[in-house]
């Protein structure tokens, strides 16, 4: 049966069975390799022939064809199998070069791998970034929204501070025993005005809240007199009204004016004047 | 055919060719390409194609010469092996419709040619052949039938309208009787 193996004449099943025993069997390969000189001895049952001349360089022309392929596919050793290279040690060598081989191949081999990684890398970090931006840049108009926000329930509770303080001034001076109570009437000038002042006779603490008086032009302001019986008109502080035309404004009263009867309010120029010179707006007199 | 002592030998020249030496492999052709195109040539009937396979034949041994194991067998038989099994793939790859053709124009199986010219006639085969005609006919017939046209034994069996049975002893046989005359020389021969 190997006589027969080593002229490839077995049926395939066979054949098969056969080298599956060889893999195992050195004595078995001893003998197929005894066998097989005897049917290559064969060979010279064949007439000798000549092969075309051109046939030699055709063979080392192809050889040197797929040694430069060799080359080509590792220019980076260079290698090309170490053909070219004769020398007692070549064998040795030749050996050697599959396991070198690998090496710069896996690197080359690694190295679109690490651009796609670098890529995915640098393309995740790039939509982090922009993502965070977006973020940052929401944030930042959150932040200022909620600026804005603080800063306008600041203004509103001082606001609201200083209403509550005036209120609470005005229940003190209302309240107060020798509070007095005016209330001042619109001229033709501004019919629908009117206003309440009162004033303090012992601390001379007084208080005016006007109401439904428009806001005065630029460059004037209301300022408020106090009148005695037979003496020139004192000046009170000069005040303006806001766009609904309410104004409140604290005064405090010199010793002298507090005997006085009638409360006028005048337009006058806004950093006010020592005697009146424009026209009555608001008139009321003490009862 | 045979290397002179004073040549390279030929476990010389395959080491030659593991290390790139082209001069090995050009002397390697030239040592044995008469004998091995004459082996192709004799599977195949068509110069073209045992040219095309003698090329490929070398190519392969430039690539695997390292494969090639000394102490395992011997140069020649690994070369001579690697050729026939070149050229018995080709034939098959040729198809049967040509094959059929080469078949009716080819030689009665079992001649054994003693055509050679006498400018490369050379010492070993005569003693391989005077082993062969030693052979009975149908013991020689079926080894030849099996080297040269790579028959399985149940294809020759087909071929010569004989038993299976009869085909496998006469196989066996006639490669022990061989075995048995080429004896001491066979080292001379390989």
């Amino acid at each position: 049966m190997i006589a027969a193996h080593a002229l490839s004449s077995l049926e395939m099943a066979e054949a098969r069975e056969l080298e599956s025993h060889l893999a195992t069997c050195a004595e078995c390969r001893a003998e197929l390799d005894s066998w097989q000189d005897i049917a290559a001895s064969l060979v010279y049952a064949a007439p000798l022939a000549e092969p075309s001349a051109e046939l030699r360089s055709r063979i080392l022309a192809s050889v040197r064809a797929e040694d430069s392929a060799m080359q080509n596919l590792n220019p980076a050793t260079g290698d090309g199998k170490v053909k070219g290279h004769a020398s007692s040690s070549s064998r040795t060598e030749s050996n050697v070069v599959p396991f070198e081989k690998p090496a710069p191949r896996t690197r080359s081999a690694l190295s679109p791998v690490w651009a796609i990684a670098a890529s995915v890398a640098f393309l995740a970090l790039a939509v982090s970034l922009i993502l965070l931006w977006t973020r940052y840049s929401s944030m930042q108009r959150e932040m200022a929204q909620l600026t804005d926000q603080l800063g306008r329930a600041q203004q509103e509770l001082s606001r609201e501070r200083e209403t509550l303080a005036r209120e609470r001034q005005a229940k003190e001076l209302i309240s107060a025993p020798e509070a007095r109570i005016t209330a001042l009437a619109g001229t033709e000038l501004a019919t629908r005005a009117r206003a309440k002042f009162v004033y303090d006779r012992k601390t001379g603490r007084a208080m005016l809240m006007a109401d439904d008086l428009p806001p005065a032009p630029a460059g004037k302001a209301y300022q408020l007199w106090f009148i005695a019986e037979g003496k020139p008109p004192m000046p009170g502080h000069v005040f303006n009204t806001d766009a609904a035309g309410h104004a409140e404004m604290t005064e405090q009263l010199p010793e002298e004016a507090r005997g006085a009867t009638i409360f006028a309010v005048t337009l006058e120029p806004s950093g006010g004047v020592p005697a009146p010179t424009g026209a009555k707006y608001l008139l009321g007199t003490a009862s | 055919m045979h290397p002179e002592q004073a040549q390279t030998s030929d476990v010389d020249l395959l080491r030659g060719i593991v290390g790139g030496d082209e001069q090995a492999l050009s002397a390697l052709y030239d040592r044995y390409r008469l004998i091995l195109f004459g082996l192709i040539l004799r599977i195949l009937h068509s110069q073209a194609e045992a040219e095309d396979v003698l090329q490929e034949v070398f190519l392969q041994v430039w690539r695997r010469a390292s494969a090639f194991d000394e102490t395992r067998g011997r140069p020649f038989t690994w070369l001579v092996t690697l050729a026939r099994s070149r050229a018995i793939d080709r034939l098959r790859s040729l198809g049967s419709r040509e094959r059929t053709a080469q078949e009716a124009a080819r030689d009665v199986p079992d001649s054994i040619s003693d055509a050679a010219d006498d400018a490369v006639k050379s010492e070993q085969g005569e003693i391989v052949r005077a082993a062969l005609r030693e052979l009975p006919e149908e013991q020689r017939r079926t080894l030849l039938l099996a080297y040269f046209e790579g028959l399985t034994q149940s294809e020759i069996a087909e071929r010569l309208d004989t038993p299976l049975g009869t085909i496998k002893t006469r196989m066996r046989s006639g490669m022990i009787k061989l075995r048995e005359l080429l004896g001491e020389r066979l080292k001379d021969l390989l």
